[in-house]
Formats: C-alpha cells, structure tokens, sequence
C-alpha cells in the first residue's frame, strides 16, 4: 500500500536528503507541494492563466517575413473567460483550445517558441526554431490553390530517386548569380513552340563528337562582327538551290589543286591581272581587245598561233595571207605575199579596219565597265556593317553589356537592393553620369541626393542605454520557484 | 582580446570552406554569399576563404544574438548586402564599406516584419540592442530614400574589425548614423522617421 512516508522515501531517494529537507512536502493538500506555483506573474492575483482571460496571448515564434512576403496568417481576436481551456507546464509548454466566438483557436507550444497553431479562419501554421525533420513511408501529396514562396537561406538540395516531372502553366523564370551547370547522363531533347533567344555576354563554345544538323525551314543570317574562320578537315560541300554569291572587300582567294569552274555561261573580267598559265590550253569564239600595238595598251599575243587568222595587221610570219600590205622578210623566206616589192616601204596602217569583226557575247571588260560592275551591280562587292551605328561602332556591345547606361558599375538592369550596395561606395555616390542614368531609368529617387532628414525622432550616444525591467522580481530565474519552507 | 570562438563552428577547424561551412546554428556562408544587394560565389571572389569565413563568423554571432532575443522574435534579421565583389572595371575605394564587404569585415542588415516590409522603429531598437551589447568597430545606422517611391529604408551596417587566424582582436565601437550616405552623426544613433 502507498503511503506518504513511501513518497517520503522515494523523494529522499531521488533527489536527496538535502533538498527534501529544504523543500519537503507541504503539511496539508491546499498548497502547492512543488513549490512552483503561483507563479511570479501571478501574484496577487487568481490563479486562472491570463491566456485563457484573453490578458496574455501565447504565440508561436515565427520571427518576420521576408522582402514582401508575409507570415502572418490572418488577424485574431483576443480570448474571452472562459471559453478559452489553457494548459501550460512550468517550463512553459502550452496546449490552449480557445472557443472564443470569433477567435477560435488551437494552440500547441513548446516553451522555445516552435509548436502549431489553428485560427479562427482555419489558418495553420507551424513553427520551428530550430531543425525541422518531415519523413514519410509512403506517399505524399501537397495541395495548395493559392501561392506560395519558399525561401532558403542557405543551400537546397532536392534528390529525386525516379523521374522528376514538373508542369508549368505559366512562365519559368530562372535567375542566378551564379553558374548553371546541367550533366545529362543521356539524351537532351527540346521542344519549342515559340521562338527562342539567346543573350551571350562572353563566348559560346559546343563540342560535339557525333554529327551536327541544323534544318532550317526558314531564313538562316549569320552576322559576324570581326573574322570568321571554317577550318574543316574532311570535304565540304557548299551548294545552292539557287543563287550563290561571294564576295570580299579586299580579296577573294581560292585555291587547289584541281580548280573546277564549269557554267552554262562564265564571265571572268578584271582591270588588271592574269588567266592562263604555261601549259594552259584556251578554247573559244573570239579574243577580243583594243586595237593597237603591243606594249601600248592594246591586245598582245605571244607565241605561235596556229590556225587561221582573218585579219593581221603586221605579220612577221605568216604561211598564208589573202590580203597582205607588206611583209618584211616573206620575199626572202617563204615568198608567199602578194608584192615582195614594197619591202621596207613605210608602215601604212588603214584608217578603217577592214575587217570583219567576230561578234562577241558582251562587250570587253574595260575598267570603265569593271569598276562600276565591282561596286554598283548585283555581283558587287558587298559593304558590311554589322553595328550600323556611325558614331559609335561598337553600340551594339556596349547596348547588350550595359557598360554605357551605368558607367561600367553594373552589366545588368540592377534591383533597388543592388543600387544601394554600389552607393556605399563614396565614388560611386558622386558618380552623377551613374545616378542620373538609374533616375532616367526610374531605379532610383531624384531625392538621392537630399541629405536633410524631415523628421528625426530617439537618440542614443555610445553610453549603455538606460532599460526598464521586463521580467517581474520575485522567483529565481533558475529554477522557476518562489517558495522554500520546511517542514 | 582573444574572442573565444565555439570550436564547432570555428573557421580555423572546418576544413575547406564553402558555402555550407556553418558559422552558428542555423547559419552557414550562404546566407552572406546570396544577398539580395550583392550575390556572388566564393569562386568568383578572389581573397581568402579563411579570412572571408572568420569574418563571417563574428557577423553570425550578431545574427544569432538577434534570433536568440525575444524582442525580436516577430522580426527577421536579413542579410542585405553581404560579401561583395565588384564588377570587372570597378575601382572600390579603400576604407570604404564596400571595401570591408570584400572580405565579410562589413555586412548591411535589415529588420522585416512578419508582414514582410522594414520595421523602422525595431531596426533602431537593433541598433541600440547592438550597440550596448555587440562588440564591433564600427556600427552605422543608415537610412535612405532611393527606392523610386522614396519610401525610408533603414539599414545597419555592422563592421567588424579584420579578424586574425588568433582571433585576437580589439573593437573600437564607433557608432554614426547616415542618411542617404551624408554622415548625419557621429558618436550618435539618430532614429530618422518618415515624413
């Protein structure tokens, strides 16, 4: 049978002569036999807790929000005696269940703060000021119609053993500061309805071990500001299904061993220069130029033409001639012309070629016909401009990097939280070109610059600052007692 | 002064630091590497990580007192410039407070309320709190209007003195208040209000 000397002894077991002596237990059943109670908030008063008359509010510790992002869930109403059923340990736990008409309400606390709370619109929220531990050992769904955030002070991981399937109704922004770094084991396949773009403020580099295609249905435009060089070292087809032009402001080079050039109809022309070459045979209708003598200007011919010549104005040799002037030495070598008599008489050249001119397919490639084809026509030579902008050719980088529009301090639109951190900076708080870009911009206020505050309220020099007590004189702090009494 | 430092979260025994190197419960170097007014990486920044993380170390003991204080509870002390690293052409100024947020010496904080906007009135009680039980060199209550809407801003700015492998260390405990970057008081916190 359990007596009071039992729980004499036990008491004395556990805790010691000492403090039982000192403590004891108290000589009849009114008063608290621990010691703990009333306590020192409680004093002078009912011992009904101030929670449940509404006097005191027990709250989760939730500390703030973040930057526009709220975590109070819904406003409630203080509690009304005696609808509200609090329990609360001396250590500081409380279990409340509040029936206040209104302000209905569980409450579920550890004395740190963390613990779980229902208002009186149905609202939860649960709280953890330290780890938070959620298992589960089987499914898990998560509902929620409205939105949400979800913030990590630190780093996230989240491992996913199967697939990881995420859809998406609206838009997907991403931002980092920092890299993005994606490794697929296997395929990476890419669908993309609209149109797609791609901003590249450094360079761009694919290394691809298998074949590349590019099929593209439309339009392709490459446009290179600086040079651009293919290096392949396998063949390399270029073809057209119709037209294919190439030009070069300077030079246009092509060169190998085997040239081929074949066309229903070939055009070859230049000012200066030189076709043929040593064993290169000629085919065609007429060779045409201007009609002087050589090493003035006028068409020249070297070597041994074997063939029929219609016309020669001087020969000096010529197997046969239908019509000959005169003929240098034909008398005394071959005998052929007509009046080997007129030997060393003066040249007489006629007024009109007499003639008959093959007709050619184009008129000879004067450079009063090169010039304008080289710079006016369709075959021309092209003038390139990438950054079309006259004053400044290099406007097109400097739009994409920003360095004009903030003076080089940001390469991108910066937030209002970014333009305060760059205006702690000295410099850059005198940097007017900065700060009167950002205002035109609407980033930051016109009044940056006013220095006088319009209203100003405490002040507090480096001496400690005078407190008021807050936590009521009485019971020991340490262990939470009021009272010692002896029996 | 040798600081005593929690040999837990000492910098000194951690190993290689990185981002999830914890400095005090709950806090790690992520939370001085993301901020919203200076986001870089310790990849990116080019002083010694040692240095940057025994900095921060210090930065989180004030954090941690403000979490562990019930004054504050309803409060969220936020890192709003942490370590900085300037853009590629930029010449910070020495001595400047960007200049100390390179190495963690200096971090901006914030006090949002649980409706998610800057407590005013709090971020002074803060800076008071610090003030008279915070060691630092020096600790700059800043307010400013350069959000477009010049709606007041508060700011506090707490800078640490360069912390050694020893932590042997002295803090000056200066104090000012600015307002949009004009000294307004030295020696003195002045709470600036809304119009």
């Amino acid at each position: 049978m359990t007596t009071e000397t039992d729980n004499f002894k036990n008491r004395k077991e556990n805790f010691g002569e000492a403090r039982e002596n000192s403590e004891g237990i108290t000589a009849d059943g009114f008063i608290d036999a621990s010691g703990e109670y009333p306590r020192q908030n409680y004093f002078f008063g009912n011992s009904i807790n101030k929670s449940a008359k509404g006097e005191t509010v027990h709250e989760l510790k939730t500390f703030g929000g973040d930057y526009d992002v709220e975590t109070i869930t819904s406003e409630q109403n203080p509690s009304q005696y005696p609808h509200n059923q609090t329990s609360e340990t001396p250590a500081g736990h409380v279990w409340q269940v509040d029936d206040t008409p209104g302000g209905e309400r569980i409450l579920i606390k550890h004395k740190s703060g963390s613990g779980v709370e229902l208002r009186a619109d149905g609202s939860v929220t649960f709280s953890s000021v330290g780890k938070k531990v959620e298992v589960t050992g089987e499914d898990h769904t998560v509902i929620v119609e409205g939105e949400g955030n979800l913030i990590y002070k630190g780093n996230l991981t989240v491992k996913v053993t199967g697939d990881y399937n995420l859809e998406v109704g609206g838009n997907i922004n991403v931002k980092t500061a920092g890299n993005k770094t994606e490794t697929i084991n296997h395929h990476h396949t890419k669908h993309v309805d609209g149109n797609q773009n791609y901003t590249i403020k450094g360079s761009r580099g694919s290394q691809v071990v298998g074949t590349n295609t590019d099929t593209i249905l439309g339009k392709n435009n490459l446009l290179v500001k600086g040079d651009q060089k293919n290096f392949v070292e396998g063949n390399v087809e270029l073809t057209s299904g119709g037209s294919l032009v190439t030009t070069a402001a300077n030079e246009w080079a092509a060169s190998s061993q085997t040239t081929n050039i074949t066309g229903m109809k070939i055009s070859v022309m230049g000012a200066t220069g030189t076709i043929g070459g040593q064993l290169i045979d000629h085919y065609g209708k007429a060779f045409s130029g201007p009609p002087m003598g050589a090493g003035v200007g006028g068409t020249t011919f070297y070597g041994t033409l074997v063939g029929k010549a219609q016309e020669a104005i001087t020969a000096d040799f010529a197997d046969f001639a239908g019509n000959a002037e005169y003929a240098k030495v034909a008398p005394a070598l071959l005998d052929t012309a007509k009046d080997a008599t007129k030997t060393g008489s003066p040249k007489r050249y006629p007024t009109v070629h007499p003639f008959t001119k093959v007709p050619t397919s184009a008129p000879m490639p004067s450079p009063e016909l090169v010039i304008p084809h080289l710079t006016a026509s369709n075959y021309g030579i092209r003038n390139v401009k990438v950054d079309t902008d006259i004053d400044d050719p290099n406007s097109l980088i400097s739009k994409i990097l920003k360095t004009d529009d903030y003076d080089g301090l940001f390469d991108r639109d910066p937030t209002i939280h970014e333009i305060r951190s760059k205006l702690r900076d000295p410099a850059n708080l005198k940097n007017s070109k900065f700060t009167s870009n950002l205002i035109s911009e609407d980033k930051l206020s016109s009044q940056f610059s006013n220095t006088a505050p319009k209203n100003i309220g405490r002040v507090e020099g480096k001496s400690t600052s005078f407190k008021i007590g807050e936590q009521v004189i009485g019971n020991n702090p340490t262990d939470k007692k009021s009272k010692r009494f002896k029996i | 002064m040798i600081y005593l430092v929690d040999p837990k979260y000492n910098p000194n025994f951690q190993g290689a630091i990185s981002s999830s190197t914890k400095l005090a419960p709950g806090i790690t170097c992520a939370k001085f590497l993301g901020s919203p007014g200076s986001r870089t990486q310790f990849e990116q920044i080019m002083v010694d990580r040692s240095l940057v993380a025994r900095q921060l170390y210090l930065q989180a003991e004030a954090m941690r007192m403000v979490f562990e204080n019930n004054n504050f509870s309803k409060h969220r002390l936020i890192v709003a410039e942490g370590v900085y690293r300037p853009t590629r052409n930029e010449n910070v100024t020495s001595g400047s407070i960007n200049d100390y947020k390179q190495t963690g010496r200096a971090i901006v904080y914030q006090l949002i309320n649980s409706k998610g906007k800057i407590d005013l009135r709090k971020s002074y009680d803060l800076a008071v709190y610090w003030k008279d039980y915070l060691k630092y060199d020096n600790l700059i209550l800043d307010y400013d209007t350069f959000d477009p809407s010049e709606e007041l801003s508060c700011q506090i700015v707490v800078v640490m003195p360069e912390v050694p492998e020893s932590f042997d260390l002295s803090f000056k405990k200066k104090i000012e208040t600015v307002y949009n970057g004009k000294l307004q008081s030295k020696n003195e916190l002045v709470e600036i209000l809304p119009e």
